[in-house]
């Protein structure tokens, strides 16, 4: 993902990177080849290299945009009455570990099983827990 | 001996005057519509209907998973209470607890449950058909519980 993009007018005359007020521009030199370089950390986005490049060559609006980055990807462990994603199973297992008992997946609309259940025991009576909502 | 929340479900008539009251009273503690006390609902039995609020465990799930040490036992009144500057929204909590009555408020990314109004519950005023009450109760031993619902046994009078 790149925010600094420069399109194929680009003839290398480092302009942008000379005057760049932050000094989030570099380049370096190897093995004939040319390569020019930009932290976004550093970047203020002041649009500097873009005013002073004599090729018109920096697409500004990159900069701009920005885009989300995907920083991980997931799986999903998903309610099992109404299906709805709740947690990772990264987190399932961390959270079972915690407790010492694996825990159910259930998200805490779906929860009254336990509390149900409980409440029949002591009181005789047979309550059918279906998908409540 | 402490007083904690009694639930009679039988009496209970769904109509949500409990969930109200707690909104009311907790708007410095949660977001607008978000109550502590909940209402649960069967699909099968319609006339069913079992307020669940936290059941303030003896041994709290919720406080052994919680990463931040955000969950805490009150030595003097024995109830589970969130510390809010400590707690950072992770719903670790909310995942490990049996009975779903810890949630998370997304809005201000913490996590919040019933903490029995200091020692009032509001609820307990609202509710006209009686069917939850604010009491001391003895311990009820049920061996063959976990040991978080054996606390409900004590709240939950058939």
């Amino acid at each position: 993902m790149s925010f600094f993009k420069v399109n194929d007018r680009c003839n290398g005359c480092l302009a942008c990177v000379q005057n760049c007020p932050a000094g989030a521009l570099n380049y370096f030199d190897q093995d004939g080849r040319r390569k020019i370089l930009h932290n976004m950390a550093l970047c203020a986005r002041c649009g500097h290299c873009w005013r002073v490049c004599p090729q018109d060559a920096v697409e500004f609006r990159y900069l701009l945009e920005g885009r989300f980055d995907i920083a991980k990807t997931l799986d999903l462990v998903h309610c099992k009455v109404c299906g709805k994603p709740i947690y990772t199973p990264e987190f399932k297992e961390k959270v079972s570990e915690s407790a010492k008992k694996q825990i159910e997946p259930l998200c805490p609309d779906h929860k009254g099983s336990e509390a149900v259940a409980v409440w029949e025991k002591l009181s005789g009576k047979k309550i059918a827990m279906g998908d409540s909502k | 001996m402490y007083r904690t929340l009694i639930i009679h479900p039988e009496k209970c008539n769904n109509c949500g005057d409990c969930e109200t009251a707690c909104i009311e009273i907790h708007t410095t503690l949660t977001s607008p519509g978000l109550p502590c006390i909940r209402i649960l609902k069967t699909s099968t039995d319609e006339d069913f209907f079992f307020p669940v609020a936290c059941m303030q465990c003896e041994d709290p799930p919720c406080m052994a998973v919680c990463p931040k040490e955000a969950i805490c036992i009150d030595k003097k009144t024995d109830k589970v209470l969130i510390d809010r500057r400590r707690c950072v929204g992770c719903a670790m909590c909310v995942a490990a607890c049996p009975f779903g009555a810890m949630r998370l408020d997304r809005h201000r990314a913490k996590a919040y449950k019933c903490d029995l109004c200091g020692d009032d519950p509001e609820c307990v005023r609202a509710c006209e058909r009686g069917a939850l009450e604010y009491q001391t109760i003895e311990k009820l031993k049920v061996p063959t519980m976990a040991s978080a619902a054996g606390r409900l046994a004590r709240l939950v009078k058939p």
